[in-house]
């Protein structure tokens, strides 16, 4: 019997039995209908958190939260003729081959360096790696107060890190409009025209003019007292601590530029802005609050009165960009401004320098976040990681997405026990159909249908039933997908993250849902179809 | 004799044997309530035979018929059609042993309701292996349908048809394959006495024109005047058998 021939009979036999088959396929379609709206709905959401929150490829890798000092006083382990760059030893124990003087290193050194990053960005695992800088001191930012449209300035605590700025993308022309309306996870601008990330003081001229105001000294360029971190760092020769307070001199100083998070803007529309009555930045407004420029007083903080051993700066921060590389809550300045401030904040002996317990805090790097290649290449890479003596942030992405997984599981756990009812369902509508059609089977089994055929014909039936079904589920659910989209648009109010669709319908998920409409009708069918290819002829043309 | 066919005449005067049931026995139920419908039933029937089997309601008659045509195999004894001992055909041969050999005729007709006449009539060539082209299905349904004088009916639905042509379409169902053998269980149960002849006169020409075999199971006396042979079924057992020299056209 060939297909065409099948096809023939099982679109004559559906139409005959539509009422029936509607009925039966109801739950097939309900179940699939809430397969393909859970799981797209799990995936969409898995997108946002991933690309978004806490992207997949993305790992921080810190020092480990042990005391450093305790760290120091291990033994490395002993050395070996093999070198293997890789192969370190694990809490003191030998590991296999072990580079003697890598693993004496990093035994002693146990934080984050030049010489870590390289490691790092050699691996094969790595797309890209940057170091990050924290600020190591309290900070209190004000201003605001045009931009938001205040009384007052706003004044917060906050908290702040540097990170190189060739990490990062500085567009030299102006976004056109077609380039905002693109989705912010494809757009390539960190930094937005016409500012720059870059520091200032290292192109400084040291004979810049002495001002008196910011008018003095041009566009975008402030008036300000001598920064002693500057002069701590150039010239190289370090004044004496007690002199930093000697600041009868002003000169016109670069405002230092920094970046937002992209989740600190969300923050702002969806919690800070509406609570408060501030305006939302939106794609529209973000070129107004581009280049605002806020008072920091480093080296202060609103919540604890903890002297510092040196003076606190008063320098201008100014927003040149919106990043998902910068800190998630805080802003992001070059990470040779963190180092400048690091080093001058840090506590000092008598002769000025550095501490030794301080001296990481000043010239290492908090943390250096890595990009890898893909997901399969994670382990391997914590795996090295683990080995180097570091660790990883917890950025409770992989809490978040077993949260995820398992609720979409359970959803499309649900999902299969509608689609099982359901078949079970069709297996009971078959049954009846079967035994409405008994004698007809008896005809085609007399004209010359064999079981096979018999049997075939009831498989295609369900099958093409599932098919109809499949789709009619996923069309229901993409309708519901894309209603709930508008919903979440035009009715919910804003709030982090919000997405652009909260769900995501990938081919594989389309070919499945039909796939799935096919199998479970299939599955419905298939005892029927057994039973019916086993009556035999003449028991079948007896008269009911 | 000689104004028949070739075909016609030389098997009938071969006197090949087309049908041989040698010692059938078959029972319904099991155990207490076991009831033997056919006693050691032997029974040869020759090519080009017209053959009739009457008897009462009960005397095996369709039980004998589904026996030859293979739509029953759970016997005792041995069934030939057509040179293929029915008994040890495995499914799909039986099934082509029907397709290509065997057309069955039914009292009610059994058309299905939901297809049109010439796809009722083409049915069999959907259990076909072989691919047949559409247009050449469509043109042989056409064509027996034509035959039988329903060039009018090929795309109605069996309802709107009346109950001789309905047995038409059924009688052009069975000879879409152009078979040996016509098996035909009560064909005019159903009909008026006009329509019944009718249907007599065709199964007349089938197997005279055509050289078809034919096995017709009746208790009309009408019908079993018309056949070469009639062959009386008494509680499973042949009792008498009337046979006759075919007449010389």
């Amino acid at each position: 019997m060939n297909l065409i021939n099948v096809i023939k009979l099982v679109r004559k036999n559906i139409s005959r039995n539509s009422k029936q088959l509607l009925v039966a396929s109801i739950g097939i379609v309900i179940g699939l209908w809430a397969f393909s709206l859970f799981l797209s709905f799990g995936l969409g959401i898995t997108n946002v958190v991933e690309g978004e929150i806490f992207p997949w490829d993305k790992i921080e890798v810190i020092p480990p939260a042990t005391n450093l000092e305790a760290s120091r006083t291990r033994t490395p382990v002993a050395n070996s003729s093999a070198c293997d760059e890789n192969d370190f030893y694990i809490d003191g124990k030998p590991n296999g081959t072990v580079n003697h003087d890598l693993a004496l290193k990093f035994h002693k050194k146990r934080y984050l360096d030049n010489e870590v990053v390289e490691m790092i960005r050699r691996r094969p695992e790595v797309r890209t790696a940057y170091p990050k800088m924290k600020f190591t001191f309290p900070a209190v930012a004000e201003g605001g107060q045009d931009a938001l449209h205040l009384a007052n300035p706003l004044r917060t605590e906050i908290f702040a890190d540097g990170i190189e700025p060739s990490t990062l993308i500085q567009c030299n022309e102006k976004e056109t409009a077609e380039d905002m309306e693109r989705p912010r996870e494809v757009r390539q601008c960190d930094v937005y025209f016409p500012f720059q990330f870059k520091d200032y003081a290292l192109e400084s001229d040291p004979d810049e003019p002495i001002c008196s105001t910011s008018d003095d000294c041009g566009a975008g360029v402030y008036c300000e007292e001598e920064d002693p971190a500057k002069v701590w760092v150039f010239p190289l020769n370090k004044p004496d601590v007690g002199n930093l307070r000697n600041r009868y001199y002003k000169y016109c100083y670069h405002a230092i530029p920094v970046l937002v998070s992209t989740y600190l803007l969300e923050l702002w529309n969806g919690s800070v802005a509406p609570a408060h009555g501030y305006p939302k930045i939106s794609k529209s407004t973000l070129g107004t609050f581009l280049g605002l420029t806020f008072d920091t007083y480093l080296g202060l903080s609103m919540f604890t009165s903890k002297a510092q051993t040196v003076p606190p700066i008063t320098r201008k921060f100014q927003l040149v960009g919106i990043s998902r590389k910068a800190i998630p809550l805080g802003v992001t300045a070059p990470l040779t401004v963190a180092a400048r401030y690091n080093d001058y904040f840090a506590t000092r002996d008598e002769a000025g320098d550095v501490l030794d317990k301080e001296r990481p805090k000043a010239e290492t790097y908090s943390s250096i976040v890595v990009r890898v290649k893909s997901k399969k290449q994670i382990t391997s890479f914590l795996a090295f990681v683990k080995k180097l003596g570091f660790t990883q942030e917890d950025t409770n992405a992989e809490t978040v997405g077993l949260v995820i997984l398992f609720i979409t599981g359970i959803l499309v756990f649900i999902s299969f026990v509608i689609v099982i009812i359901a078949a079970i369902n069709i297996a009971n509508t078959y049954f009846m159909i079967i035994s409405e059609r008994r004698r007809e089977i008896g005809i085609m089994r007399a004209i010359g249908a064999n079981r096979g055929d018999i049997r075939s014909i009831f498989l295609a039936e369900a099958a093409l039933l599932g098919f109809l079904d499949g789709a009619l589920g996923l069309a229901l659910g993409w309708l519901t997908a894309t209603f709930v989209d508008w919903v979440i648009w035009h009715v919910v109010p804003e709030f982090p993250f919000k997405p652009e669709t909260a769900f995501h319908f990938p081919l594989w998920l389309v070919i499945s849902t039909v796939i799935f409409g096919v199998a479970f009708c299939v599955f419905g069918a298939l005892f029927p179809a057994y039973k019916a290819a086993k009556i035999e002829p003449s028991e079948a043309l007896l008269p009911q | 004799m000689l104004s028949l066919p070739p075909h016609v005449w030389y098997t009938r005067a071969m006197k090949e044997e087309i049908i041989s049931l040698t010692k059938v026995n078959k029972y319904y139920g099991h155990g207490g309530g076991r009831q033997q419908v056919l006693h050691d039933l032997t029974l040869t029937i020759n090519h080009g035979d017209f053959i009739s089997i009457v008897g009462t309601s009960g005397s095996g008659k369709t039980t004998l018929l589904n026996i030859v045509g293979g739509l029953d195999r759970r016997y005792d004894g041995t069934c030939v059609v057509d040179g293929q001992q029915v008994e040890k055909l495995d499914d799909k041969r039986l099934a082509r042993l029907r397709n290509e050999t065997l057309g069955f005729v039914f009292q009610s007709f059994n058309l299905m309701e939901h297809l049109t006449c010439w796809e009722n009539v083409a049915l069999s060539a959907f259990f076909q292996g072989s691919n047949i082209p559409q247009s050449q299905i469509y043109s042989r349904a056409v064509e027996v349908l034509e035959r039988f004088g329903l060039h009018d009916k090929i795309h109605s639905q069996p309802a709107n048809l009346s109950g001789g042509q309905k047995q038409r379409v059924a009688i052009a169902r069975a000879l879409y394959n152009k078979p040996k053998i016509l098996l035909c269980d009560e064909p005019t149960g159903n009909l008026d006495s006009k329509t019944g002849d009718d249907v007599i006169e065709l199964f007349k020409s089938l197997n005279r024109e055509d050289g078809i075999t034919l096995l017709v199971i009746t208790h009309e006396e009408r019908v079993s005047k018309a056949t070469d042979r009639s062959i009386h079924l008494e509680d499973g057992r042949i009792v008498s058998e009337n046979a006759e020299a075919p007449p010389v056209k």
